[in-house]
C-alpha cells in the first residue's frame, strides 16, 4: 500500500517537474508576440500546439491542479487593468511547483512511514529470525527504491525531455516494484543462506525498535 | 559473524553495500553541484538552454538535484550534453583535472551501482 502511494506521489512529482516548462513557454510566446516577433496568427497556433501538447502530457493529474477546469480557462491571457498578462501563467507555474515538492515530501514521508511500519514490526516480534527478515525486507527495499530513483534521474538528464503522466506513472511504479521485488529477493537471501548472521543485533535495530 | 558463500556477500553489497554508496553519491552530489553550479549558473542557468519553468523549478531543492546532476554529467562527460542540452555551446569554465575526475567517477559510480542491482538479483537467484 505504501508502495503504491509511493508510485502516485511519484507520478505527480515527475508530471509537474517535468511539464512546468511547457506552461512558461506560452508566456514566452505571448511576450514574442507582443514584441512583435511574431504574428497573432502564430501565437494563436502555437498556443493551441502547446496546449494540447500539454493537455496529453498532464493526463488526469490535471484534476489535482486545476480541479474539474479545463486548462485553456486556466491558462490564459488576463485582460485585467493593472494585472500582469501573463499573471495567471505565472500562478499555474507556481502551483505546479508548490504541488511538485509537496509531493516529493510526501515520497520522503512515506519512505519514513515505511522504516516505521518495519520498525514498530520489528518491535512486535520476539522471534530473532522473524526481526532480521523485516529488517533484511527494509535495508533491500531500500536499496531497489534507491538505485530506481538514480536511474529515472540519470535518465531525465541525459534525454533532457519532458515526462508525461504516462511516463511518471511508470516510474513511480517502477520504483515501486524494483523496491518490493528487491525486498522480496532479500528476505529470500537470508532465509534461504540459513539465518546466520544476525543483522538486527549487529546494527543494534532490535534496541532501537523495542 | 560469518560469511560462507558467494551469495552472502551478494547479499551484504544488496542490503549494505548499495544503499551507503548510493546516500553517499547524493552527499557528494549536493557537494559537487554546489561547487558547480557557481560556475555553470551564469552561462548556463538561463534560456535557450534550460527554459524560464526549469530555471523556476529546478533553482530550489530537492528539484535542484536533477540540475546538480546536469552539471555534474556535463563536466564529466561534455560531448553527451553538447549533443543535447547544452547543444554546440562548450563551456568557457574549465574544470580542473581533479573535479573532472571527481564528476567522472561520480557518473560511472552512479552507472556501476544501477547496472548491478540487475546483475546481483539474477547471480542471488542463479545460485541459491
Amino acid at each position: 500500500m505504501l508502495g503504491a502511494g509511493a508510485a502516485s506521489v511519484t507520478m505527480v512529482d515527475k508530471t509537474f517537474k517535468t511539464n512546468t516548462p511547457l506552461v512558461a513557454n506560452i508566456a514566452e510566446i505571448y511576450n514574442d508576440f507582443k514584441s512583435g516577433k511574431i504574428t497573432k496568427g502564430q501565437y494563436d497556433g502555437q498556443r493551441k500546439k502547446i496546449l494540447s501538447k500539454l493537455k496529453a502530457k498532464l493526463g488526469p493529474t490535471n484534476l489535482l491542479l486545476n480541479g474539474t477546469k479545463p486548462l485553456n480557462e486556466v491558462i490564459r491571457i488576463s485582460r485585467k487593468k493593472g494585472k500582469k498578462p501573463t499573471k495567471n501563467i505565472a500562478q499555474q507555474v507556481k502551483r505546479m511547483g508548490k504541488l511538485s515538492k509537496l509531493a516529493s515530501r510526501g515520497g520522503v514521508l512515506l519512505s519514513v512511514a515505511g522504516l516505521g511500519v518495519s520498525c514498530y514490526a520489528i518491535a512486535n516480534t520476539d522471534e530473532k529470525t522473524e526481526k532480521n527478515e523485516i529488517l533484511i525486507e527494509s535495508l533491500g527495499g531500500l536499496a531497489g527504491g534507491l538505485v530506481y530513483g538514480a536511474a529515472a534521474t540519470l535518465t531525465i538528464v541525459i534525454m533532457a525531455t519532458p515526462v508525461g503522466w504516462v511516463g511518471a506513472l511508470v516510474i513511480g511504479i517502477g520504483g515501486a516494484l524494483t523496491g518490493a521485488g528487491t525486498g522480496y529477493a532479500a528476505k529470500n537471501w537470508y532465509t534461504t543462506s540459513g539465518n546466520k548472521i544476525d543483522f538486527a543485533k549487529i546494527t543494534k535495530v532490535d534496541q532501537l525498535c523495542k | 559473524m560469518q560469511i560462507t558463500s558467494f551469495t552472502d556477500v551478494l547479499g551484504l553489497v544488496l542490503i549494505a553495500g548499495l544503499p551507503i554508496t548510493l546516500i553517499f553519491l547524493i552527499v557528494v552530489q549536493h557537494i559537487l553541484g554546489f561547487v558547480l553550479s557557481k560556475k555553470y549558473d551564469a552561462t548556463y542557468f538561463k534560456e535557450p538552454y534550460f527554459t524560464n519553468g526549469e530555471v523556476e523549478s529546478y533553482s530550489s531543492w530537492p528539484l535542484s538535484l536533477l540540475r546538480y546532476a546536469t552539471y555534474i554529467v556535463f563536466t564529466g562527460f561534455p560531448k553527451i550534453l553538447l549533443k543535447r542540452r547544452f547543444k554546440g555551446h562548450a563551456s568557457e569554465f574549465i574544470p580542473s583535472l581533479r573535479i573532472k575526475l571527481i564528476c567522472q567517477i561520480w557518473v560511472i559510480s552512479l552507472v556501476i551501482c544501477i547496472l548491478s542491482l540487475p546483475v546481483i538479483l539474477l547471480l542471488m537467484s542463479t545460485l541459491s
